[in-house]
């Protein structure tokens, strides 16, 4: 492996540690599989692709994380407004947020930021040397707020929903708003990844959101499995470091011959087998106790 | 205080399995008051708490609370005022969240939660504090997931989340009912100290007779979603487990003559 595929490998596992930073929040914190990331992180690309072409990348990023907070809290009213089951819920928004996305690329599917100035080539040669660098306290100084964000009392509240739902109610806790501020949030880090992603591959493709969630959840996986959860600093450090390792992950495996268009069966099938691993063992156990 | 006016809550309303969990029922607790309430199974108790607390709706009927109509307010909006507990431990802490961080959750009940540290460090000293008068060495365990505690540590915990800032109401519902008989004890001593130290107005359901007669100032008989009677003053003083079991078996007398004529 060349020090350009290492630095570009890295670069990418720092982008999608900002979509693990999301799906933390909504897989681990409210125990919700959300589908709407698939559609929310290209909403991220699109609008954050668009801004930059218009010379604003920095606003392109801070919208694109407005742009996701909308997706997310359009599911989050789904879901508690009108009681739509969370899977269903998320997969209406991505698909009306396909038709969405295309409306803010302009119709076309796919935009590129070629020779534009992004957020990446503003820091070039300044103190701050090397994109690697600069992506690297995006996601410490992201992964920090969000370790404060969720100590504070909102922050606890928002835990304590997806923990035992029953006694925030009685804790005199909305639940309802809870979901909503939490999806909001998950979705707010998805859109702004994909923002993220766009500006660094100089790219935005309407197609490119396509298994985000199996994508955020092996990382995640792969952080708990091999950095261990801790306490929440440890467990986010451990899902940013989890999303570093499957992208090298991937690379290796491209590298060893893997077909490019193999790799979403690759996630899947990754994802399944770290799912079923604790399953097996609790089978294997039991039949060793009945042998025993 | 409380105020329950004719409370009706019906399931299945309109169906073959139509069922009147709660038939009409009035009650009124004055402030200060510890009251018990016994009856056997489906005699309507936690039916009645969940009403109060906002979990069931009622189908008819009104519940207010100094004076405020509640009849309509939601589950979160009442537990402003409103403490609960239940039968299960797992089911009054969040067992991802640490001792201290349940806590703090509880410690801003009522209020608006902001995106103020939700365990200040004067919170900390708080919260060891009163952990330690639980004398179950919580306190040194502060940063220990709730998951981690025993049923009774977690019970001592929630009955902490339910008092640290006083409620109007207490709403206990057979709260020792899962615990070892030592355990139980204990936790029944607990909730004697703090409700009188607050002079919190409680409504406490149990199967244990004994605790019903020996705890609190009065004592509600329900069957069979109403009030039979509410003993207090020297007629409860009076009231032995005995009577009450023989107030018992005559109510399944009636019950069973019921089911055999087929009404």
């Amino acid at each position: 492996m060349s020090l350009d595929t290492v630095l570009s490998t890295l670069q990418l596992g720092l982008v999608y540690s900002v979509l693990g930073l999301g799906l933390f929040l909504s897989f681990r914190i409210l125990n919700t599989p959300d589908l709407t990331v698939d559609g929310s992180f290209v909403t991220g690309m699109a609008i954050s692709a668009v801004l930059t072409l218009a010379g604003h990348p920095i606003l392109g990023l801070a919208a694109a994380f407005a742009g996701g907070l909308g997706a997310g809290s359009v599911t989050g009213l789904l879901h508690t407004r009108l009681k739509i089951q969370p899977i269903l819920a998320g997969i209406l928004t991505m698909t009306a947020l396909y038709s969405v996305n295309l409306r803010i690329m302009g119709g076309k599917p796919n935009l590129s930021l070629y020779k534009k100035e992004t957020l990446f080539s503003l820091f070039q040669g300044k103190a701050v040397q090397t994109p690697t660098l600069l992506l690297f306290l995006i996601v410490v100084l992201l992964a920090a707020l969000l370790t404060l964000f969720l100590k504070t009392q909102l922050g606890l509240s928002l835990r304590a929903t997806g923990d035992n739902e029953e006694m925030v109610r009685a804790s005199s806790i909305n639940t309802d708003s809870m979901k909503i501020l939490g999806l909001a949030l998950a979705n707010g880090f998805v859109a702004l990844s994909g923002g993220l992603l766009a500006q660094q591959q100089q790219f935005a493709d309407n197609n490119g959101g396509l298994g985000m969630l199996v994508l955020g959840l092996a990382s995640i996986i792969i952080g708990e499995t091999l950095f261990g959860k801790g306490g929440l600093a440890h467990h986010l450090s451990s899902v940013c470091a989890g999303t570093i390792v499957y992208r090298f992950v991937l690379t290796f495996a491209l590298s060893l011959g893997l077909a490019a268009s193999d790799l979403k069966l690759f996630s899947s099938a990754l994802v399944v087998l770290a799912l079923a691993v604790p399953q097996m063992q609790g089978r294997l156990k039991r039949r060793r106790k009945r042998h025993a | 205080m409380l105020e329950v006016r004719e409370a009706t809550v019906v399931f299945n309303g309109g169906t073959v399995n139509e069922k009147t969990a709660l038939d009409h029922v009035s009650l009124t607790l004055e402030a200060g008051d510890f009251a018990t309430v016994i009856g056997s199974n489906g005699a309507g108790k936690s039916t009645l708490l969940s009403a109060i607390a906002g979990s069931l709706p009622l189908t008819s009927g009104q519940i207010t609370l100094q004076g405020q109509d509640m009849t309509r307010m939601k589950e979160h909006r009442r537990s402003h005022a409103i403490g609960r507990l239940f039968q299960d431990p797992l089911k009054g802490t969040a067992p991802s969240m640490t001792i201290e961080e349940n806590l703090g959750l509880a410690y801003s009940r009522g209020k608006r939660r902001s995106l103020q540290l939700g365990v200040s460090r004067k919170d900390e000293r708080f919260f060891y504090d009163l952990l330690k008068s639980l004398n179950l060495g919580l306190e040194e365990r502060m940063k220990t997931p709730a998951g981690h505690l025993s049923g009774g540590q977690r019970q001592a915990l929630t009955l902490l989340m339910a008092t640290v800032v006083t409620p109007k109401l207490l709403l206990l519902d057979e709260h020792t009912a899962a615990l070892d008989p030592r355990t139980a004890r204990a936790i029944m001593d607990l909730t004697q100290r703090i409700i009188e130290r607050d002079q919190i107005t409680t409504l406490m359901i149990t199967h244990n007779i004994e605790n019903a007669l020996a705890y609190g100032n009065k004592t509600i008989v329900m069957n069979e979603g109403r009030i039979l009677h509410i003993y207090s003053g020297e007629e409860r003083r009076r009231l032995s487990v005995k009577d009450v079991m023989a107030l018992y078996e005559s109510e399944h007398a009636v019950l069973s003559d019921r089911t055999i004529l087929g009404r």
